[in-house]
């Protein structure tokens, strides 16, 4: 008897019954950020229908857009790379898994991690970067494990002597911020991200117990997952959507039966100004009308940058700061202007 | 999908070659299939139709020989474990630091925004410490401590207008104009106001501080012998004709000092005036024999009268540390905490100045040693460094504004 050509098998990593086109589940993607803008909007008119309503007359969707943007710029590579060095130990540790952390890696592009480590590398706080140093290091390590094997030399390069090369000058060159941050500045807090994370580098390019691996992984994963709206809501909600101004007008008040012009100033977001009225939206969410002939003069609160926690710097580069708040203009050395005080 | 199928089939490969089987069987990847890794490195392969399952005598041994030595995919898993553990302890600790207040918002908080002018209570009648011939021309220790808090909060030294303000009517915030004589709030209360667990957990008295140090001490006429020690004041004095009666002490009422005596000195006549000044003129006039209460509001009396009054060096009693009054809170007000905070950072700032400013220029202005000293020894009228204020909490503040002594706007 001759025997027949080996059979060909193909590996299946899930094994529920492939499901049907799931692709109109894009269109749902949009909807995110505009979930996320109506609440802004609801929030800043303290839950005012009528307010709400008013606010959304005069909001412009590229303000809120923008404001989106900013302050949630940190997050995306944040999630982008947690998922991926999750998935990559999953992968080498050779825990098949049914779950949405497998799913999910296997159909990420590989070079997504490229322009999520660099978006990382330019809006993350310095303290946050020895973190980034280290996904880096381990996402780099796992692929080439997963790429050449355990025994390839490119392996025992990017597992071993990278990250403990590299975690070496980054310590050397970060060990004046951890001495000041541990000692002077009191923040340990700060130390520990400093110091932890080029030390643990090494020990994670590679893989993890089977049987942990499947459960401990997407688990993590899950719990970023649920974690990180909290953490994004709450950082969006803070954030300005209108301008802040402080406008100074003439107003009367009565004194002993008599009419007296007395000047008021009148702080909030500014919703919309027209030949008649500037509207004010104050920070108890009261509208105010303002006539614009009573108007005497109007200040820009500018919040500018918000002043920093922390005292520790590494050769003089503030570790609240990214390297792009770190390479532009800094913030003036002015006080804001006097009208802007109070509320 | 081919790289998931490649480290299944690599991962097989390389349990087998530990395990001393021919892992070459299993090229090319296309003949073959890795059904099963189970947990404990076994592996199932199939190869064509046959099924291979690693030999038994393979396994590891036990339970004991695999925990140790420690594997280096345990290590990892510890390693993995501690860095995941970490990372969420640090996370909830970077969100509760960004919660922390701007000086701004503290001023917010305090109602202090649009500060423009302070009523501070000061007792005006201390030399050295406080005294005021009117509301604009005060001067003294405590009157130089709430000018620099004064400066720190952004109010003109010729804004703060300093009140009257008795030892009882600390707590309250209640002071005097000294001129008009009408009732005034307070602001802030500079006046010898020593911080007692007392007064902070039983009368809900709210301090920043404390901006001094010093010590309880005796204040006599130079006819009368050297005090030693409280309890010294029981013995009774010879009085006129020959014969001998209980000394009479004076102490403001509701003062620190006013306790001690009532604990240490039982046969003395007691006599509570409401001010230091009453009680130091008292013992000029011969109505009382001493006055007790802080070496650093004596001390200025008796420079003012050092042939006639005497500042005794008496045994070593607890330290009085002087803190700025801020009403009483009983219902956990933000509004007063805020202000604590703000008073508090305007004390601390003072620590960086230099040791010729600020708050040691303000010392300058008590009298530094009290001479003649019963003894040999000098009483020392306080601690002529800045004490730590207690209690600060971190504010956000750009590195210009935390060089020290900078205004808090």
């Amino acid at each position: 008897m001759t025997p027949g050509p080996p059979p060909r098998t193909v590996l299946t990593v899930e094994r529920r019954p492939p499901s049907g086109e799931r692709a109109w589940l894009l269109s749902l993607l949009p909807g995110f950020p505009l979930l996320l803008l109506v609440l802004r909007v609801w929030y800043l008119s303290r839950q005012d229908l009528q307010t709400m309503l008013m606010v959304l007359q005069s909001a412009n969707p590229l303000g809120l857009i923008a404001s989106l943007l900013i302050s949630l710029i940190w997050a995306l590579p944040a999630m982008v790379l947690s998922l991926r060095v999750l998935f990559l130990l999953l992968l080498v540790s050779g825990a098949s898994s049914e779950s949405w952390l497998a799913r999910a890696g296997i159909r990420t592009p590989i070079w997504v991690s490229v322009p999520a480590v660099l978006l990382a590398a330019l809006s993350w706080q310095l303290r946050f970067l020895p973190t980034l140093l280290m996904i880096t290091l381990v996402i780099i390590g796992l692929e080439a494990r997963n790429r050449f094997g355990a025994g390839d030399f490119a392996t025992a390069a990017t597992g071993i002597a990278v990250p403990v090369a590299v975690g070496v000058l980054a310590l050397i060159w970060l060990a004046p911020a951890i001495a000041q941050a541990a000692t002077s500045a009191g923040e340990p807090i700060t130390a520990l991200l400093l110091l932890v994370p080029p030390l643990a580098a090494p020990p994670l390019c590679g893989p993890i117990p089977a049987r942990t691996a499947r459960w401990l992984l997407p688990g993590t994963a899950s719990l970023l997952a649920l974690a990180a709206p909290i953490l994004l809501g709450n950082s969006y909600l803070n954030t300005p959507v209108l301008p802040r101004v402080a406008i100074t007008f003439t107003t009367t008040t009565t004194q002993n039966g008599r009419s007296v012009p007395v000047t008021a100033v009148q702080r909030g977001s500014l919703v919309s100004v027209d030949d008649q009225f500037t509207t004010l939206l104050d920070s108890l969410g009261q509208v105010h009308f303002i006539s614009g002939k009573s108007i005497t003069s109007q200040a820009l609160c500018s919040t500018g940058p918000q002043a920093p926690t922390s005292t520790v710097s590494v050769h003089g580069w503030q570790v609240e700061q990214s390297a792009l708040s770190w390479a532009a203009p800094g913030p003036r050395n002015t006080s804001a202007d006097p009208t802007c005080r109070g509320d | 999908m081919l790289d998931f199928m490649a480290i299944f089939v690599r991962r097989g490969k390389e349990i087998l070659s530990a395990r001393g089987k021919n892992a070459s069987k299993l090229d090319p990847v296309d003949q073959a299939a890795i059904l099963e890794i189970g947990d404990n490195d076994s592996v199932e392969v199939s190869i064509g139709e046959q099924s291979i399952a690693p030999p038994a005598a393979l396994a590891p041994a036990g339970r004991a020989a695999r925990l140790w030595p420690p594997k280096a995919q345990s290590l990892r898993l510890i390693a993995l474990v501690l860095v995941i553990l970490l990372a969420a302890l640090i996370s909830v600790a970077v969100l509760q630091r960004s919660k922390t207040p701007t000086i701004d918002q503290l001023r917010r908080q305090a109602g202090w925004s649009d500060l423009h002018s302070l009523e501070v209570g000061v007792f005006g009648d201390v030399p050295g410490l406080s005294e005021c011939p009117s509301s604009r021309e005060c001067t003294g220790f405590d009157v130089e401590i709430a000018k620099l808090v004064a400066d720190w909060l952004g109010v003109r030294r010729q804004d703060v207008h300093f009140d009257e303000v008795i030892p009882e009517n600390r707590e309250r915030m209640l002071g005097t104009d000294f001129t008009t004589r009408e009732a005034v709030d307070l602001d802030l209360v500079v006046a010898a106001f020593s911080i007692t667990s007392q007064r902070t957990n039983d009368d809900k008295v709210v301090f920043a501080g404390p901006y001094l140090t010093t010590q309880t001490t005796v204040l006599t006429r130079t006819d009368h012998a050297p005090v030693e020690s409280l309890p010294a004041l029981d013995q009774p004095i010879a009085g006129q004709h020959g014969s001998s009666r209980p000394q009479r002490i004076c102490a403001p009422g509701t003062s620190t000092s006013s306790d001690y005596l009532r604990a240490d000195v039982k046969h003395a006549e007691l006599v509570a005036l409401q001010k230091n000044s009453e009680c130091v003129k008292r013992l000029l006039d011969k109505q009382v024999d001493a006055v007790v209460t802080d070496a650093a509001v004596l001390a200025g009396f008796q420079a003012a009268h050092p042939t006639q009054l005497r500042l005794n060096n008496i045994a070593s009693t607890t330290d009085e540390h002087w803190g700025i009054g801020l009403g009483q809170d009983f219902t956990h007000d933000p509004k007063i905490e805020a202000r604590r905070q703000l008073v508090l950072l305007a004390l601390n700032d003072l620590l960086a100045q230099p040791k010729t400013e600020g708050w040691y220029s303000a010392f300058k202005k008590l009298p530094a040693t009290a001479a003649p000293t019963s003894g040999n020894d000098v009483q020392v009228v306080a601690d002529d460094q800045q004490p730590v204020p207690w209690g600060v909490k971190p504010v956000r503040r750009w590195p210009w504004e935390r060089s020290g002594g900078g205004s808090g706007r």
